[in-house]
């Protein structure tokens, strides 16, 4: 299993990274969340249908884990060794400022949307298998998601 | 601004941007049966200025100072026809509405979170060394208990408070501790083999917990048994007679629906047809309601429902459509819904007449 699960590590291990870290708060979260994603897909391996992409799968499982892990943590907050000033960008683009506000603000749904569809350029149909929603419903978040963005970087 | 500019700058902030992937702890790549998370050092990596930028996507709004962003709960119950909650629209305080009348006041300016043991309403509020626990009355707030340091509250029972520590990372194990309200005496009360609990309570005979996985524990409170009731992911719960309602799902992959199960784990049975969106549950009586964003119709359109379902019964009723719901909290004349789009809105949906009113927000 070992051998068989590495060669997905190695192939996929920079995407499903670069996921996370879009989807976490924070470095330390990020990293939590790969760890638990990979043990849910070694878990779940022999369920995989290797006739599907294995990356598309693998965010399904990203996305789901980043759900249960982190979207609804309630009184217990987590004690970690945070980086300080995290986040701060060393040098940044004003423009590029205000959107990434812009993006943090989105209310969660819009904001998967957006993350899952701008980041490989996933189409609207792998973004709404991902989050198993219907494509509609993916398209009009995403389009509503656009519009509060255009609307709010306007503003600015 | 136009789409095109728009989706350039997204691709641009969003693009892949890390160069070297997280390393994958070696217990998880030679031990594909190992439940427990584990611990894992956290490596300084180089960052390119790519990524420090994309990374401060995920800061929260206030580190920008954005303006308020209703997330998908509040903290909220319903008791005797009035409905308690944290206010996030006026800067939080504890806030409480009379359906009967409509009216909203204002009872504590203290933000925190409520309890509940049977009839009675517990606000539990951090101050800087401890943490205080209110008795929500008539009056208002009455100081309770007091406990040092800030420990998450499990529930309170018959002036005992049952409470652990804040975790931390790699913990594999969580004592439950009991605090005395008069004395303050604490004691340690059971320790239980998992940790980063989703969501815990004390019920009559048992301390009843959801995580990932297992799913559903309870505890016996009297001789520390554990059983498990359901072995998938299993989020929000709520206790009805000797059985248990929760959200559950046989494991990541699938949506959740809606199971009851006896409280020895006994008698597992699927209640809901349709996935559920998670959080978007709540019991009163012998009704259960719950939210769902993926009801087909005879032409396979997708479309919101909020449903009624009895539990003696078995009927099922469609109460509001085309509205969307992160959060349902139901009380005896009403049941509270939470719309968090543009601003969030908590509004109220009365049984009798069927009418949905607006109670606060955007």
């Amino acid at each position: 299993m070992a051998e068989g699960i590495q060669k997905y590590v190695d192939e996929y291990g920079l995407r499903l990274t670069n996921l996370c870290v879009k989807l976490c708060r924070s470095r330390n979260d990020a990293e939590d969340l790969y760890q638990e994603t990979w043990l849910t897909i070694i878990k779940n391996f022999n369920r995989y249908d290797q006739s599907r992409p294995f990356d598309k799968w693998s965010y399904s499982v990203c996305v789901n884990t980043y759900r249960n892990l982190y979207n609804r943590q309630k009184r217990a907050p987590l004690v970690t060794d945070e980086i300080e000033g995290f986040g701060q960008p060393s040098v940044f683009d004003p423009d590029q400022l205000a959107l990434r506000e812009a993006v943090a603000e989105l209310e969660e749904k819009l904001k998967l949307v957006v993350i899952l569809y701008y980041f490989e350029d996933l189409s609207l149909d792998d973004v709404a298998h991902i989050l198993k929603i219907p494509q509609g419903t993916a398209k009009s978040r995403l389009f509503k998601a656009r519009e509060v963005l255009k609307r709010r970087i306007q503003h600015d | 601004m136009t789409d095109a500019e728009l989706d350039k700058k997204l691709r641009k902030l969003l693009g892949t941007s890390e160069t070297k992937a997280f390393t994958l702890d070696e217990k998880i790549l030679s031990s594909p049966t190992v439940r427990a998370k584990p611990a894992f050092s956290i490596k300084k990596l180089a960052m390119a200025a790519a990524c420090l930028a994309v990374a401060a996507i995920i800061a929260l709004p206030s580190f920008f100072g954005g303006g308020y962003q209703c997330s998908s709960t509040i903290e909220m119950t319903v008791r005797e026809g009035r409905g308690y909650f944290v206010n996030p629209w006026a800067k939080h305080g504890l806030y409480v509405h009379d359906a009967a009348s409509g009216i909203l006041e204002r009872i504590s300016k203290l933000s925190g979170w409520i309890m509940v043991d049977g009839d009675n309403l517990y606000y539990a509020v951090k101050e800087k060394q401890a943490t205080v626990i209110y008795q929500i009355n008539q009056q208002g707030l009455t100081e309770y208990a007091r406990i040092q340091g800030h420990p998450v509250i499990v529930g309170v029972r018959e002036d005992t408070i049952y409470w652990h520590e804040q975790y931390s990372q790699g913990q594999q194990s969580t004592t439950i501790y009991i605090t005395h309200r008069q004395s303050g005496e604490k004691k340690e009360f059971i320790t239980v083999p998992f940790a980063m609990f989703y969501s815990s309570a004390l019920m009559e005979d048992h301390l009843v917990i959801s995580r990932v996985s297992p799913g559903l524990v309870a505890v016996d409170l009297e001789d520390a048994v554990i059983t498990v009731l359901f072995e998938g992911v299993a989020g929000d719960f709520i206790e009805y007679g000797n059985s248990i309602v929760f959200e559950g799902s046989p494991d990541d992959l699938q949506g959740r629906k809606l199971y009851i199960v006896d409280n020895n784990g006994e008698n597992l049975r699927l209640l809901s047809q349709h996935e559920l969106n998670s959080g978007a549950s709540s019991l009163f009586g012998s009704k259960v309601f719950y939210f769902s964003e993926g009801y087909l119709d005879k032409d396979r359109n997708y479309h919101f429902r909020t449903f009624s379902l009895d539990l003696e019964t078995g009927e099922q009723q469609i109460l509001i459509e085309e509205m969307f719901f992160t959060q349902l909290i139901a009380g005896e004349g009403g049941l509270y819904c939470l719309d968090p789009g543009s601003g969030g809105t908590l509004y109220y949906y009365d049984y009798a007449t069927g009418t949905l009113s607006r109670v606060v927000g955007k």
